[in-house]
C-alpha cells in the first residue's frame, strides 16, 4: 500500500477537480477576463476593450464605496460582537449544570434555520407596526415609538447586524466550547491553589489557551462576513444606507448590466471582493496547519 | 470545588437567557402562525396567543404552491447531496489513503473553492449556465451546489477515512481487491455514520443556499423554499400575508431543526474538525 | 345561390384557419379590466379574424416591470401587446417593435405632446400612448374666497402667501404634497425643479442639474415646510393617498396629486364636497408651469411573430382611436391622449373636470428618459429626500446627484 498509486488517484480526483474547474476556476478567470471590457446584457450594446478603466471608475462610484463602507462596518462590529458573546456563552455552556445537553443541543436552533427564513422571521419581529423587537426597543427608549427600523438609515445596519450575531453566535460558542473543552482540569486546580480568582484565571489560563481556536474561528467568520448577502438582501433589498459589497455587485450584474455596458464594471467589483477576500482566504489556510501525508 | 450561591444564580441566569436567545424567534414564529389576522396585527403583540387558528398552515398550500417549491429544493439538494457525496469520497479516499504527488496542491485548490465569495463567480456562471440553457433548470443549480460543496464532502470525508482501521483495508488489498472496491465494499459501509453527517450537512447547505437559487431560477414555480420564502408575496403589493410567512418557516424548519437535532453529535465534531483540529 | 353559399363559406374557413390569437396585458381588477373587454369585444366585431386575450398584471407596478424584464430576458414571445408605465419605454425599448414607419397610422401627431415623447427613444418610437396623468393644484374654492382671493395662485409665491394667510387663520395645513421616498416624489420634485428652469438632462442626454435654478428650486421645497412652514414636516413619509386624506378631512388648503383624488374629495363621504377646484400646478420665477407626466403606453413585443405584430397593431390602434378613447374616458375615467377629445361634447357632459385638464396636460412633461431610469430616480429619491429630512443642504444634495448621475450614465 505504500507504493505511489498515480493513476488510481488520479482517476480518483479528476471528477472533483473537473467539477471545481467548471463551476468554480473557470468563471474566476471569466470574470477577470471580463473586467477589462465594456459590455451589457442588452441587446444592441457592442463589447470593447476598456483596460484597467472599470477599475479607475471603481474610486468614482459613490455607491461602490459606500457599499465597501457598510461592508467593513458590518464585519468589524458583527464579528466582533459574536466573538465576544462566543467566549462568553462558551464558558457560560462549559460549565456543569443540569440539562445541559438541552442547552448545547438549543444552540444548534439559530444555525439550522435556514438564512432566508430567519431573516423574515426577524423582518416580521422588526415589522415597524406589529413587530416585538419595534416595541421592545421602543420599551428600552432605544428608538421613538413608532419609527421604522427597517426603514431607518443607521437603524436598519444595526437590525441586520443584531440579525447575524443572532444566527451566528451561538455556532461560535459552540467551536470555541470544542477548544475550552481540551484544557486540562488540573492547569486550573493549580492556579486555584495558588490563589488565582476567576478573573485571573480566565485572563491567564482560558483566554491564552482558546486564542488559537478562536484566531481561527475569527478569519472564518470575517471571511463570510465580508461576503454577506442573504440577510441583507432580505431584510432590506439593500435600502437605507445598508447595501454592502454582495448586494451591490448582484445589482450591477444582474439588474443593471440590463439596461446598460455595466456586466464588465461589474466583473470589476467582483474581482475586488475576490482580492479582498482572498487576503483573508490565505490567512486561514496558513491558520489550518494542513497535514496531509 | 464549591460555587457560591450568587455564581450558581447568575449561571442559571445566563442558561436562561441563552435558551431564550436560541429559542425565542422560532417560537415566535410559530404563535405567529397560528393566531387569527385580528389577533397577528396588533400593536402590542402578545407573548401567548388569545386565540388559535391553523388556517394559515392550510392557506399556505392552497393560496400558493409552495409544496412545488419544497419538490424543486428537494430535488435539488436530494442530487446535490448524492453527487457530492460520491465524488467527494471518492477524492477524500484517495487523499485519505493514496500516496501521489501535488496532494496538498490539490487539497488547497478544493479547499480554496470553499473561500470564493459566491457573487464574484456570479456573473460568469449566470452566463455560462445562460448559453447553456440551463437557467431555470434544476441542473443549473445542482451542479454549481455540488462544487460549493465538495470542499465540505472532500474535507470531512478524508478525515473520517483516516481514522478507520488500516488493517481492513489492508487485509483487501492483499486478497486482490482495488482500490476502488475496496472503497466501494468496506470503506464506505465502516464510515456510515460519517456519511450520513456529512451528507445532512450537505443537503442543509444546499437547501439553504440563496444567492445562485435567486438568480438562476427566475420562473416563481421553479423557486427553491429560501427564494420563495424571501419573495413572499401578498394580495397587494403592501401587506404580507404574515401569518402565512410565518406558517411557511415552521413548516420548512421544523423537520431541519429535528434533523439537527438527532445527529448533533456528528455535525459539531464535523464542523469543530475545521476549527480545532489541524 | 349555392356557389356564393359556398364561396363564402370557404371565405370563412379560410378566415378562420388563419386566425390570429395575441395576447395583451393588463391590470386585472375593477373598472379598468371591464372596461378593456367591453372594448376588446368590439375589436373583435371589427376584427372577427383576431383573437385577443388578457394576460392580468399584478397590482403593483414594480411587479410588472419585473415581470416584463423576466420576459424579455427569456425572450418569450408572448405577451405581444404590453401595457407599459410612461417611464418604461427607455428601458425596454431593444425589446419593443420599432413603430417609426407607422408614425402616421397611428395618427401620433394628434397626440399630446409630452405623451409623444414618452414614446420616443433615441428618434425612434417604441410605443403608442394610450391614457395619461400628470400633476394638478388641488385648492379650496371656498377658503380662498373667504380671505379675498378670485383666483388660484399663478406662481409659487402666491401659493405661498395664500398658504401662510388661510393655514394661520383656520388653523390647518397650507400646502401638501408629496414627500416619501419613493418615485411619486421625483414627480413632485420634478415640476419643482422645471418650473424653476432646470432640467435633470438636456435635449443631447447630458446631465445638467447642477445649476443654480435645481438648487433654488430644491431649496424651495425645503423652505415650504421650515421656513414657510405650511407643510407639516411629516410630508416626508407622505405618497399620494396619505395627502388626499388630509387635504379631503378639510386640514389643508393646497394638494399636489394626480386626477384620480378629485372624484374622491367630492364623493359624497367627503367632507369638502363641492368646495374643490383644480388649476394647473403655479409658475416659477422665469414664468415656467411645468407638469409631470403619467400615464401607460403601449408596445409591441419584437420576438412575436409578423401575424402576431400586425394583429397588434390593429388592435393598438383601436384602441388609441378617438371613440376608444372616449369611451374610456368616460367609462373608466381615464384621461384620454388624444387632443381633440378634451373638445367632445360628450365628454363635457359626462365629465366635465377632465375637460379641464387639457390645459394641464399641454404642458406635461415625462420624467427623463434612459434605460436605467429607475436607479436614476433612485439616486434623486435619495438625495431630494435627505434635504427634505434635512440631512443635507440642497447644494450637496444637487451636487451629489449630479455627480451619481453623470457615473451612471457613463458622463
Amino acid at each position: 500500500m505504500e507504493k505511489r498509486s498515480g493513476w488510481t488517484a488520479f482517476w480518483m480526483i479528476l471528477p472533483t477537480i473537473l467539477v471545481i474547474s467548471v463551476v468554480a476556476f473557470f468563471p474566476l478567470f471569466k470574470t477577470f477576463y471580463d473586467s477589462f471590457y465594456s459590455f451589457g446584457l442588452r441587446p444592441g450594446i457592442e463589447r470593447r476593450f476598456v483596460g484597467l478603466q472599470n477599475y479607475f471608475r471603481l474610486f468614482e462610484d459613490t455607491r461602490f464605496i459606500m457599499a465597501l463602507k457598510n461592508t467593513v462596518f458590518f464585519t468589524v462590529i458583527s464579528v466582533s460582537l459574536e466573538t465576544v458573546l462566543g467566549v462568553l456563552i462558551a464558558i457560560v455552556v462549559h460549565q456543569r449544570f443540569a440539562l445541559r445537553g438541552v442547552v448545547r443541543a438549543a444552540m444548534l436552533v439559530p444555525w439550522a434555520i435556514p438564512t432566508a427564513i430567519s431573516s423574515q422571521m426577524w423582518r416580521w419581529m422588526f415589522h415597524d407596526q406589529f413587530g416585538i423587537m419595534s416595541r421592545l426597543w421602543e420599551k428600552l427608549g432605544i428608538i421613538e415609538p413608532g419609527t421604522p427600523i427597517l426603514g431607518t438609515p443607521g437603524l436598519a445596519m444595526w437590525a441586520i447586524i443584531f440579525v447575524d450575531v443572532w444566527k451566528t453566535t451561538p455556532f461560535m460558542a459552540l467551536l470555541i466550547l470544542a477548544g475550552l473543552q481540551v484544557i486540562p482540569e488540573d492547569i486550573y486546580e493549580a492556579a486555584r491553589i495558588d490563589g488565582a480568582n476567576t478573573i485571573q484565571r480566565f485572563f491567564r489560563i482560558t483566554l491564552p489557551l482558546i486564542t488559537p481556536t478562536i484566531g481561527v474561528a475569527l478569519i472564518f467568520r470575517t471571511l463570510d462576513a465580508l461576503r454577506v448577502f442573504d440577510v441583507v438582501y432580505i431584510m432590506t433589498r439593500g435600502a437605507v444606507n445598508t447595501e454592502t459589497l454582495a448586494v451591490y455587485n448582484r445589482h450591477v450584474l444582474m439588474d443593471r448590466a440590463f439596461t446598460g455596458a455595466w456586466f464588465g464594471y461589474g466583473s470589476a467589483i467582483s474581482v475586488f471582493i475576490f482580492v479582498l477576500i482572498s487576503i483573508f482566504a490565505i490567512l486561514y489556510i496558513k491558520s489550518l496547519r494542513l497535514k496531509l501525508d | 470545588m464549591s460555587r457560591s450561591i450568587t455564581q450558581r444564580i447568575l449561571l442559571y441566569i445566563a442558561v436562561l437567557l441563552i435558551l431564550i436567545w436560541c429559542v425565542f424567534p422560532l417560537y415566535w414564529a410559530f404563535i405567529s402562525s397560528i393566531k387569527p389576522d385580528r389577533d397577528l396585527f396588533e400593536k402590542n403583540p402578545s407573548l401567548f396567543p388569545k386565540r388559535i387558528t391553523f388556517e394559515n398552515y392550510v392557506k399556505v398550500f392552497k393560496e400558493r404552491p409552495f409544496h412545488i417549491n419544497i419538490k424543486n429544493s428537494i430535488i435539488v439538494a436530494g442530487i446535490t447531496t448524492v453527487l457530492a457525496l460520491v465524488v467527494g469520497s471518492l477524492a477524500g479516499y484517495a487523499i485519505a489513503r493514496l500516496k501521489f504527488r501535488g496532494k496538498v496542491i490539490v487539497m488547497s485548490l478544493i479547499l480554496a473553492v470553499s473561500m470564493f465569495p459566491q457573487v464574484s463567480i456570479l456573473g460568469s456562471l449566470f452566463l455560462i449556465l445562460r448559453s447553456m440553457k440551463l437557467i431555470n433548470t434544476y441542473t443549473g443549480l445542482i451542479i454549481p451546489y455540488t462544487a460549493m460543496n465538495l470542499p465540505l464532502t472532500v474535507w470531512v470525508l478524508q478525515s473520517f477515512f483516516r481514522e478507520l482501521p488500516k488493517e481492513v483495508e489492508e487485509s483487501a488489498f492483499i486478497d486482490g481487491a482495488s482500490k476502488l472496491r475496496t472503497l466501494w465494499s468496506i470503506v464506505l459501509p465502516m464510515s456510515a455514520p460519517g456519511l450520513v453527517a456529512t451528507g445532512l450537512l450537505t443537503f442543509i447547505a444546499a437547501w439553504n443556499e440563496f444567492l445562485f437559487a435567486l438568480t438562476f431560477m427566475q420562473k416563481p414555480s421553479l423557486y427553491t423554499v429560501p427564494v420563495a420564502v424571501a419573495l413572499f408575496k401578498g394580495a397587494s403589493q403592501y401587506e404580507i400575508p404574515w401569518g402565512q410567512l410565518m406558517a411557511a418557516a415552521v413548516i420548512v424548519t421544523l423537520p431541519l431543526v429535528i434533523l439537527v437535532l438527532v445527529f448533533q453529535n456528528r455535525i459539531i465534531a464535523s464542523l469543530s474538525a475545521g476549527a480545532v483540529k489541524g | 345561390m349555392k356557389k356564393y353559399f359556398v364561396l363564402l363559406l370557404a371565405v370563412l374557413l379560410v378566415g378562420g384557419l388563419f386566425a390570429v390569437k395575441i395576447t395583451m396585458t393588463s391590470g386585472g381588477v375593477g373598472k379598468e379590466l371591464e372596461v378593456l373587454k367591453k372594448q376588446l369585444e368590439m375589436f373583435h366585431q371589427q376584427y372577427p379574424d383576431i383573437e385577443v386575450e388578457i394576460i392580468p398584471m399584478p397590482d403593483s407596478s414594480t411587479e410588472r416591470h419585473d415581470l416584463y424584464v423576466t420576459y424579455f430576458a427569456a425572450g418569450e414571445t408572448d405577451p405581444d401587446v404590453l401595457m407599459l408605465d410612461v417611464i418604461w419605454p427607455a428601458e425596454f425599448a431593444p425589446f419593443l417593435e420599432d413603430l417609426t414607419a407607422d408614425k402616421d397610422y397611428f395618427e401620433l401627431g394628434e397626440f399630446l405632446p409630452g405623451t409623444v415623447m414618452s414614446v420616443t427613444v433615441n428618434g425612434r418610437i417604441v410605443a403608442v400612448p394610450w391614457f395619461t396623468d400628470a400633476g394638478l393644484l388641488y385648492y379650496r374654492k371656498d377658503l380662498l374666497e373667504k380671505y379675498g382671493y378670485d383666483h388660484a395662485p399663478r406662481t409659487w409665491d402666491e401659493l405661498v402667501e395664500m398658504a401662510k394667510k388661510i393655514s394661520q387663520a383656520e388653523g390647518i395645513h397650507g400646502f401638501v404634497w408629496q414627500g416619501a421616498r419613493y418615485e411619486g416624489l421625483v414627480c413632485d420634485f420634478l415640476e419643482y425643479l422645471w418650473s424653476f428652469g432646470g432640467d435633470v438632462l438636456d435635449e443631447s442626454g447630458k446631465v445638467v442639474i447642477d445649476s443654480p435654478e435645481a438648487v433654488a428650486a430644491l431649496q424651495f421645497m425645503v423652505d415650504l415646510i421650515y421656513k414657510h412652514k405650511v407643510t407639516p414636516e411629516g410630508v416626508t413619509t407622505y405618497m399620494e393617498e396619505d395627502a388626499r386624506r388630509i387635504f379631503q378631512n378639510g386640514e389643508a388648503v393646497f394638494m399636489r396629486n394626480w386626477p384620480y383624488a378629485w372624484s374622491l374629495v367630492n364623493s359624497d363621504e367627503s367632507p369638502i364636497k363641492g368646495k374643490v377646484g383644480v388649476a394647473p400646478l403655479p409658475m416659477g420665477p422665469g414664468g415656467r408651469r411645468a407638469a409631470t407626466l403619467g400615464g401607460w403606453v403601449l408596445g409591441i413585443n419584437k420576438f412575436s411573430s409578423p401575424e402576431e405584430k400586425e394583429a397588434a397593431k390593429k388592435l393598438i390602434k383601436f384602441l388609441t382611436s378617438y371613440d376608444q378613447q372616449l369611451y374610456k374616458a368616460i367609462n373608466a375615467g381615464q384621461n384620454p391622449t388624444r387632443k381633440a377629445v378634451y373638445k367632445d361634447p360628450k365628454l363635457k357632459e359626462a365629465a366635465p373636470f377632465m375637460v379641464e385638464l387639457l390645459g394641464v396636460f399641454i404642458n406635461a412633461l415625462p420624467r427623463p428618459r434612459v434605460a436605467n431610469y429607475t436607479e436614476v430616480s433612485d439616486v434623486i429619491q435619495r438625495y431630494v429626500h435627505a434635504a427634505l429630512t434635512r440631512q443635507t443642504t440642497p447644494e450637496d444634495a444637487i451636487k451629489n446627484i449630479a455627480k451619481e448621475l453623470k457615473f451612471l450614465l457613463g458622463q
